[in-house]
């Protein structure tokens, strides 16, 4: 399959060639499928995927991530980095400059005016701006000029590309949406729905949770982009049948988030009408050990909490030895196919920041015998279930409902029950598992097992923040209603030091060591986190389709300008 | 003095019985419920597979996946290899004993009520109030309530296994009740003023004796209609609350949680689908079959035609 993609990508690299001197709309209609369907064409009034694709097609900001999840100049004319001097030395502020000669769908002219009012817009008191995160941390943001913006930070801060970079946050016309600031902009519903962008499409007709309808955009600064004259971007149904609408029927030439089991993706790739695309981000299916004891019998107040060390899983062999145990690749075939891939990493990407940590790949069942042997851990009662001391390795492996995630404990119990470990399966309704609410046993934070098994990612490329979670202040217990990401409970000074020195540190090729350094310390040393699957984004798109280049940083429609017909 | 004859008094039961075995339909249902109880029970200690076992070799467990019918695994394997026979066995194991220990005991818990409110006036307003307001309780919000506050110290005490299967039965028995209590209080009302009741009432026989010897019996037919609704009733109410992660865990297979599982690959492997569904089916229709039989071979007034 991996070939198969690599010389796919060849041709389409061939095709590029001929693609480049095309002219602008003679590839006719791009039918777009999602099973959800699109209701309002601004990221900043939804935190829906479907919604920030679909307005990726006519929204654009300063500049977007690539495949690789590195930044590119969409808007501005080109990176501000600390070479360059547009960021600061000392980490504080960003000067972004715009390309000369842009200009709206309407034709006005695009300037440093619509930058500051889109943040405007969306740091509005009154206003519920679903990206607020974005602007996150900016003191002040001003115009130099006409076509310059600075945005200085309230701290230094190390990734400053978060306002203005990616689909998430695209910049407004200050003249369409002046009067939607604040409670109104929930009302503009002719700006929202038909907003004036600088993107490769304009919308011509939308239909609130039905279809969208969009045309290329006349103004467009390529003048040879986009090679479709219109687009139709149809939403509903499940996503078994919009892959079918790919793959088998060929009616529809992208279809989004197809995932399937792998049973049914090898059938309808073997219709022949087209292929399966995916992208990996940093989404790790992961089971997570709980370090602190979650026995029944403690106090309300003291379960789960880092006064009572657990019983067996504080013993680093007997977390590794469960590791081992797993064969990750048959989690892939059977759960995820093409979707996902085996990884041993908390962060698994991009390239340059995943650590070279392929140790558990391998399943060695007789390796994870002898640690736990090693560490004492024998059958003496002849039970089938090892113990020591009087306490037996038993655990209780808590989730999600989800029909993937059953089949996961299904196989991770049969493994752990041939090393002699006993496993009892729960499930919980992942509306509670997640909900955060302090007063229910089941939430994940709260962690009333052994082990338990989800799926994280972070916001944006960059996981700063991400392995900021697992450090010591940010254990959730009862004494923080049970808040905090560190779920593990885990807690190392020398993890802490390191975190604190990713956060000033500004160079990509330091920052990616440190990071992997940090993963490490919770996979491989310490097996604290026993990553499973790395998952990816996964769509399906026809054969017909060219110049479609999948990243999982940014909005996959965010660079449709590229795509062609191939004939 | 003369010898007369007497023909020898027939017990009730007898005619009863008598009347049950006539009906094709009952005999039959009673044959299917004795077949699916057995296949449940002494199944599992004839075939003796262990239906949550998955094969931790991978190699293995890839070539035991998704197989159909063979010698090894007479009714084929799921999509992590585990034996189908042996897990519609102990699937069937809990839906049936579910089904049926709920149905027993809403019932009773119906008719006791009914025939309470029905007989005794004073009662009536009290208890038909408090049906009214379990009738107006959102089941399923209910039930989830229940086993949230319940299902982690059942499962302490009893074991994960028996403390689920005790509280779900109860929980679901003792929210279906209600149904049965209505249409019981109805035949009882308009029982009190027949003639055979007005009769003993005359002659001075105790209410204890009117309702056990004559109001019961009369009421015995709707009640069996409302038995058998109840076990089907709670055989699917059971898979719902599987499927929201509040019944059973998922290493405990029921038919309704194996019906459920095999709707993601309904289009290749149907047959993961029909035989729990066949067997929830089968289950069903051989109570009401039974339910219909009884009914008739309990009412006085058709026995014997």
């Amino acid at each position: 399959m991996k070939l198969r993609t690599a010389l796919l990508g060849a041709t389409a690299a061939f095709a590029l060639a001929p693609a480049a001197q095309a002219e602008r709309g003679t590839d006719g209609e791009l039918k777009l499928l999602y099973s959800q369907a699109v209701s309002v064409m601004t990221p900043y009034l939804s935190g829906g995927t479907k919604d920030i694709d679909a307005a990726s097609l006519v929204l654009e900001p300063l500049a977007g991530f690539d495949e690789n999840g590195v930044v590119f100049p969409r808007l501005a004319a080109e990176i501000p980095t600390l070479e360059n001097g547009g960021v600061a030395a000392d980490l504080t502020s960003i000067t972004w400059k715009l390309a000369p000669g842009l200009l709206w769908s309407d034709g006005t002219a695009v300037t440093s005016a619509d930058v500051l009012f889109t943040h405007e817009y969306c740091t509005h008191p009154e206003g519920g701006c679903a990206q607020l995160s974005k602007f996150g941390g900016i003191k002040t943001i001003e115009a130099v000029d006409d076509l310059t913006v600075k945005i200085t930070f309230e701290s230094p801060k190390a990734n400053p590309y978060t306002a203005f970079v990616g689909a998430t946050s695209p910049v407004l016309q200050k003249a369409q949406f002046a009067n939607c600031l604040g409670a109104a902009a929930a009302t503009c519903t002719d700006a929202n729905f038909n907003p004036i962008g600088t993107g490769p499409f304009v919308v011509t007709d939308f239909k609130v949770n039905d279809v969208v309808s969009l045309a290329a955009n006349p103004n467009y600064r390529d003048p040879a982009k986009p090679a479709f004259a219109t687009v139709t971007l149809k939403g509903g149904g499940d996503s078994e049948s919009a892959a079918r609408a790919v793959m088998e029927t060929g009616e529809i030439d992208y279809a989004w988030n197809t995932q399937i089991n792998p049973e049914l993706q090898e059938e309808m790739a073997a219709a022949g009408k087209g292929v399966f695309i995916s992208a990996f981000g940093g989404l790790v299916e992961r089971i997570e050990t709980n370090l602190t004891n979650p026995a029944a019998d403690l106090p309300e107040a003291e379960r789960s909490t880092v006064k009572h060390p657990h019983p067996f899983l504080s013993d680093v062999k007997v977390r590794k030895a469960l590791s081992i145990a797993i064969d990750r690749q048959a989690l892939v075939d059977i759960g995820y196919g093409q979707a996902g891939k085996p990884t041993c990493n908390y962060v698994p990407a991009p390239a340059d920041f995943a650590s070279d940590n392929t140790e558990c790949l391998t399943q060695n069942l007789d390796g994870a015998k002898a640690l736990l042997d090693e560490a004492g851990w024998t059958d003496s009662d002849g039970d089938g279930i090892r113990d020591k001391d009087g306490v037996k390795l038993s655990i209780t492996y808590q989730t999600t409902v989800n029909p993937i995630r059953q089949d996961f404990q299904a196989l991770v119990k049969g493994w752990w029950n041939e090393i002699g470990v006993e496993v009892e399966l729960k499930q919980i309704d992942p509306g509670v598992f997640f909900g955060g609410d302090a007063a229910s046993p089941d939430t994940y934070q709260k962690f009333y097992a052994d082990v338990e098994m989800y799926a994280n990612e972070w916001d944006g490329t960059d996981p700063e923040t991400y392995l900021g979670q697992l450090t010591c202040e940010a254990i959730p217990s009862p004494e923080t209603q049970w808040q905090g990401e560190n779920i593990n409970r885990f807690c190392d000074p020398a993890y802490d030091a390191l975190v604190a020195e990713l956060r000033t540190t500004g160079d990509r090729a330091k920052r990616a060591e440190i990071i992997k350094k940090l993963n490490d310390m919770l996979t491989k040393d310490s097996s604290t986190i026993i990553a499973l699957v790395h998952r990816g984004r996964f769509s399906a798109i026809s054969n017909t389709l060219g110049g479609v280049v999948m990243g999982a940083w940014d909005a996959e429609l965010s660079r449709a300008s590229d795509w062609y017909r191939i004939k | 003095m003369t010898d007369t004859a007497i023909p020898k008094a027939e017990s009730q039961w007898v005619a009863v019985r008598a009347q049950f075995v006539k009906h094709k339909g009952a005999v039959a249902g009673v044959i299917l419920l004795a077949l699916l109880v057995a296949f449940v029970l002494i199944g599992p200690l004839i075939w003796r597979v262990d239906g949550t076992f998955v094969e931790p070799d991978t190699a293995k467990m890839f070539k035991l996946r998704n197989q159909g019918p063979s010698w090894a695994h007479p009714l084929g394997t799921d999509q992590l290899g585990r034996d189908m026979l042996a897990r519609l066995m102990s699937g069937g194991r809990i839906s049936l004993s579910v089904g049926l220990v709920a149905m027993m005991l809403a019932v009773t818990l119906g008719t006791f009520v009914g025939v309470l409110a029905g007989y005794f006036r004073r009662l009536d307003g009290p208890l038909m109030r408090l049906t009214d307001a379990f009738l107006a309780m959102p089941l399923l919000p209910l039930l989830l309530v229940l086993m949230v506050l319940f299902k982690d110290q059942l499962s302490r005490t009893l074991g994960v296994e028996f403390g689920t299967f005790l509280l779900i039965a109860v929980a679901i028995g003792a929210t279906a009740w209600m149904p049965t209590a209505r249409i019981v209080r109805g035949e009882v009302l308009s029982l009190k003023t027949r003639e055979f009741v007005l009769a003993s009432q005359s002659i001075g026989a105790r209410s204890h004796r009117i309702i056990l010897r004559h109001l019961l019996p009369n009421v015995v037919s709707p009640v069996m209609v409302a038995a058998t609704l109840c076990v089907a009733e709670a055989i699917i109410i059971e898979s719902v609350l599987s499927f929201l992660g509040q019944g059973f865990p998922s290493d405990f297979p029921t038919w309704g949680s194996l019906l459920h599982e095999g709707l993601d690959d309904l289009r290749k492997y149907p047959m993961r689908v029909l035989m729990p569904g066949l067997a929830i089916s089968l289950t069903v229709l051989s109570v009401n079959y039974i339910g219909d039989g009884l009914r008739d071979a309990l009412d006085p007034r058709i026995r014997g035609r």
